[in-house]
C-alpha cells in the first residue's frame, strides 16, 4: 500500500474509534499496567501518548512503541471519553502487518498466524528465566487448543483403568 | 419615668446552656442597676420566649429589653418586632452576643465562659439604659428606572421594568443598541445569527411606551439618594435633567486588543476572535489551517481573570470553519478548556468529535507565530507531554481574547459612588448573597460590567436586576433604619473627611447659618442613604458627627462597666 494510502487509512482508523474525543486527562496513562509489566514507563508508548503522536505523524509507523500494549483494556475502562484503545490497538496492528511492518511482532511457531508482539514474549521468557519454558509459550492459543483437542481425542479410546494407573 | 429593664437570657439549647451557667447569670442580672424582671429561656426566639417578653413588658411595666441569646444578625429583626407588638418603641431594645461572642468561642473554659456572660450583660444593661426612642424614616420613590447601557444586559432590564409599567430611561454611548452582542456573528450553542436574538429585543425597546431611548448620550452627573436620584445626561451637546427611582448598570466590557502578542498587528492573518467573526460571516474561503491560540493576555500576572466563555466563543468558531470545510484543519491551543455546564460540556465533545485538535502549551513556552512580509504562515508550539516542538501551517491565526472592563467604568464609579475591583469590574454588594446589587440603595447591576459573563447568564442578570429595582418602585416608599448618624454642624470643621470615607456617599456639603447668623458649609448625612456604619463618626477629628444607638455616651457607659 503506497504510504499515502497508509496515512489516510491510520487517520481513519483514529477516526473511527474516535480518538480525537481523548481531552489528555492521562488516565489512561496512570491505569495502563505497562509499567508494572516492563518496569519503565514512556510517553511515547502510554495510550494517550500513542494517539497524540498518530495524530500529528500518521505517516510514521514502523515504530517500537505502538507494539508495547498489552490491550488489557484496563485504559478503556477509564476513559471519561469512552474510547475504546484496545480495539483501535488491535485494528492498528492488523493495518500493519497486512502492510508488512512485521518486525515487531511474534507469529506462531505452528500456525504462523500473529500470536503477540516481540517485547511482551520476551519478557515473557525474561520473567521464566528459562526454567519452565516449554513449547506451548510459543504456539497461539488456537493451535494450543487444536493439540489439546487431539490428545483429548485419543485419550477418549483408552480404556478406562489405564485412565486410573495413568 | 424610671428606666424599669427586663433581661431574657437564652440557653439556645446547649450552644449557650451547656457552657454557660445561665441560671447564675440570670441571678446576677437581677442584682444590675433598674433591672426590673429577669428570666432564662431554654429558646429566647421559640414562641414561647417571644409571649414571655410581650407579656412581661406589660406586668412589669417595663420600658428596656435585653436578650441575651444567639447573634443580632439574624435575630435583632425577630425581637425588635415583638418588642414592637407589646407596646415598646423597637430601639429601646439591646442584644448581647452570648452565643458567637462567649459560649462558642470559650467551649474549654465553663466557669470563665459563665463570668464573661455576666461581664457581657451587665454591659448591655448599661447600654440599654441610655437609649432613647427612635421613628423609623420613610421617602418616596419615583416610580421611574435609569438604565445605563443598551447591551443585552440593559435591555432586558428594561423591557422587563417597563412591561411591569415603570417608566425606563435607557442610555446608550454609541449610536445604535445592542452592544458586544451587536458585533458577534453567531452565538453558541445553537450557532444561530446574533441578529435573531437581539432584533426582536431592539425593535420591541425602541417602540414601548414606558422606554424613552437616548442614544449617543453621556452620563455627566448623579445626584440624590434611593427612589429621588437626579441623573444629568449629555446627548447631542445638550443636556438633559431626569428624574428617577432607581438605576441599573449594565454598560457593559470590551475585547482585548492583545497589541504586539503573536504578531497582532504586525501580520494580516492574525486577528481576535471578534474581528474574525465581523470580517467573515459566512465565507471562509481559504481558511483550510487555522491555529486559534486561547488564554491570549488572559490568566497572567498583569490580568489574573479568566474570561469564562472565550473557550467556547474559539471552539464556536472553529465549529463553523469545520462545518463549512471538513477537510480543514483547525488546531486550538489552550492552557486549559473553560467549558462547564451541561450544554458548553457537550459543546466541547461536538468539537472533539469534528477533529478539532486541542493542543495544550504551557504559559512559560508561549506559541510563537512566524511569517513574511504581512502574512504569518507557522506556529510553532512546544508540546508539553511529548516534550518538543511541534510546527503547524497556517492559513489565519486567530487569538482569543478575554474582556476587559469598560474604560468609563471608573468615571461612572465616581459619578454614583459605587465601587470597582481589582480588575477594573464593577464590584457587587456580595459576590454570593447579593450579586446584582451596590452596598448603595437603589443602585444595580447586570451583565458584562461586573465580570465577563455569556449571553444567557447577561439575560438572567438583567432580569435580576430588574425585579430587584422594581421592589422599591413597587412598594412606593423606603424605609430606613433610624440608627444613623447625623452632624452637629456647630462642631463640624469641614475637613471633608467623613466625605470621603462614607462607602454609600451619604454624606455631601450643605449650608448651615451659626449662631451669629454667618453661613459656613458644614458636612450633612442624608439619613436615607445612611446605612448605620459608623465609619465617619469614628473618623471626624472634632467629634461632630453621632450614631443613634452608638452614642459616646452610651458605648462609654458599656466600657465604665467592665
Amino acid at each position: 500500500m503506497p504510504a499515502l494510502e497508509l496515512k489516510a487509512e491510520v487517520e481513519k482508523l483514529l477516526h473511527d474509534n474516535k480518538l480525537n474525543l481523548c481531552f489528555e486527562c492521562g488516565k489512561c496513562s496512570a491505569v495502563c499496567p505497562m509499567l508494572d509489566f516492563y518496569g519503565e514507563y514512556n510517553y511515547d508508548r502510554s495510550p494517550r501518548g500513542v494517539v497524540e503522536r498518530l495524530s500529528f505523524n500518521p505517516e510514521k509507523i514502523d515504530d517500537e512503541s505502538l507494539w508495547y500494549c498489552l490491550t488489557c483494556q484496563a485504559c478503556t475502562f477509564f476513559c471519561p471519553s469512552g474510547i475504546d484503545f484496545q480495539s483501535f490497538m488491535t485494528d492498528l496492528r492488523e493495518l500493519l502487518l497486512k502492510n508488512g511492518f512485521k518486525k515487531h511482532a511474534f507469529f506462531c511457531s505452528v500456525c504462523g498466524r500473529y500470536f503477540m508482539p516481540k517485547k511482551e514474549l520476551e519478557y515473557i521468557k525474561k520473567i521464566l528465566d528459562g526454567k519452565k519454558s516449554c513449547e506451548y509459550m510459543y504456539v497461539c492459543p488456537e493451535c494450543r487448543k487444536k493439540d489439546y483437542a487431539e490428545i483429548l481425542h485419543r485419550m477418549a479410546h483408552w480404556p478406562k483403568q489405564s485412565i486410573k494407573k495413568a | 419615668m424610671s428606666v424599669r429593664i427586663g433581661v431574657f437570657i437564652c440557653h439556645c439549647g446547649t450552644n449557650i446552656g451547656g457552657i454557660v451557667n445561665v441560671p447564675e447569670v440570670v441571678e446576677y442580672a437581677q442584682t444590675l442597676p433598674n433591672v426590673a424582671f429577669t428570666e432564662g429561656n431554654l429558646y429566647t426566639c421559640s414562641e414561647d420566649g417571644l409571649s414571655s417578653i410581650r407579656n412581661n413588658i406589660k406586668e412589669y411595666d417595663l420600658n428596656r429589653v435585653v436578650v441575651a441569646s444567639c447573634t443580632p444578625r439574624t435575630h435583632e429583626i425577630l425581637f425588635r418586632q415583638n418588642c414592637e407588638l407589646a407596646g415598646l418603641n423597637k430601639y429601646l431594645f439591646e442584644f448581647v452576643n452570648l452565643r458567637e461572642h462567649c459560649s462558642w468561642v470559650h467551649m474549654e473554659a465553663h466557669d470563665d465562659a459563665t463570668l464573661k456572660a455576666k461581664d457581657l450583660v451587665r454591659m448591655g444593661v448599661a447600654k440599654v439604659s441610655l437609649l432613647t426612642p427612635q421613628e423609623d424614616l420613610s421617602t418616596d420613590v419615583i416610580r421611574a428606572c435609569l438604565v445605563i447601557g443598551g447591551g443585552i444586559s440593559g435591555l432586558s432590564a428594561s423591557l422587563t421594568l417597563a412591561s411591569q409599567g415603570y417608566h425606563v430611561a435607557l442610555i446608550e454611548k454609541k449610536d445604535r443598541l445592542g452592544g458586544l452582542l451587536k458585533d458577534i456573528n453567531r452565538v453558541f450553542p445553537s450557532n444561530e445569527p446574533s441578529s435573531h436574538l437581539l432584533d426582536p429585543l431592539i425593535s420591541s425597546s425602541s417602540k414601548h411606551q414606558n422606554i424613552d431611548v437616548y442614544l449617543e448620550a453621556e452620563l455627566i452627573d448623579v445626584k440624590g439618594f434611593i427612589g429621588n436620584f437626579t441623573v444629568t445626561l449629555r446627548q447631542n451637546s445638550k443636556t438633559k435633567e431626569l428624574k428617577v427611582g432607581t438605576i441599573i448598570v449594565s454598560t457593559g466590557a470590551q475585547e482585548l486588543q492583545p497589541v504586539g502578542s503573536f504578531g497582532y498587528n504586525r501580520f494580516d492573518n492574525v486577528m481576535t476572535q471578534l474581528e474574525f467573526e465581523q470580517r467573515f460571516k459566512s465565507d471562509f474561503d481559504g481558511l483550510n489551517r487555522v491555529v486559534m491560540i486561547n488564554c491570549v493576555g488572559a490568566r497572567i500576572e498583569e490580568r489574573k481573570y479568566c474570561g469564562r466563555f472565550c473557550c467556547i466563543t474559539g471552539m464556536k468558531n472553529a465549529i463553523l470553519l469545520k462545518e463549512a470545510n471538513p477537510e480543514a484543519e483547525i488546531s486550538i491551543l489552550q492552557r486549559d478548556i473553560m467549558a462547564c455546564g451541561k450544554i458548553f460540556e457537550d459543546y466541547y465533545r461536538t468539537a472533539l468529535e469534528m477533529g478539532i485538535r486541542f493542543i495544550r502549551y504551557n504559559v512559560d513556552r508561549p506559541p510563537d507565530v512566524t511569517g513574511s512580509d504581512n502574512v504569518a504562515d507557522k506556529v510553532r508550539v512546544y508540546h508539553e507531554l511529548m516534550g518538543k516542538d511541534i510546527e503547524i501551517d497556517v492559513d489565519a491565526v486567530l487569538l482569543t481574547t478575554p474582556l476587559v472592563p469598560g474604560e468609563d467604568n471608573q468615571k461612572l464609579s465616581r459619578i454614583m459612588r459605587i465601587p470597582v475591583g481589582n480588575e477594573g469590574y464593577f464590584l457587587e454588594a456580595h459576590q454570593k448573597l447579593r450579586p446584582v446589587e451596590f452596598p448603595s440603595d437603589g443602585i444595580f447591576l447586570a451583565g458584562c460590567a461586573r465580570y465577563p459573563t455569556d449571553i444567557s447568564e447577561c439575560i438572567s442578570q438583567g432580569y435580576a436586576a430588574a425585579a430587584k429595582a422594581a421592589i422599591p418602585m413597587a412598594q412606593g416608599q423606603v424605609i430606613t433604619d433610624a440608627f444613623t448618624c447625623e452632624v452637629d454642624p456647630s462642631r463640624c470643621s469641614a475637613c471633608g473627611r467623613c466625605v470621603e470615607i462614607c462607602p454609600f456617599g451619604a454624606i455631601d456639603w450643605a449650608d448651615w447659618k451659626d449662631l451669629k447668623g454667618k453661613t459656613r458649609s458644614v458636612a450633612m448625612v442624608n439619613p436615607t442613604e445612611c446605612k448605620g456604619c459608623g465609619l465617619c463618626s469614628s473618623s471626624c477629628l472634632s467629634s461632630a458627627i453621632k450614631l443613634k444607638g452608638f452614642t459616646d455616651e452610651e458605648i462609654l457607659a458599656m466600657v465604665n462597666t467592665v
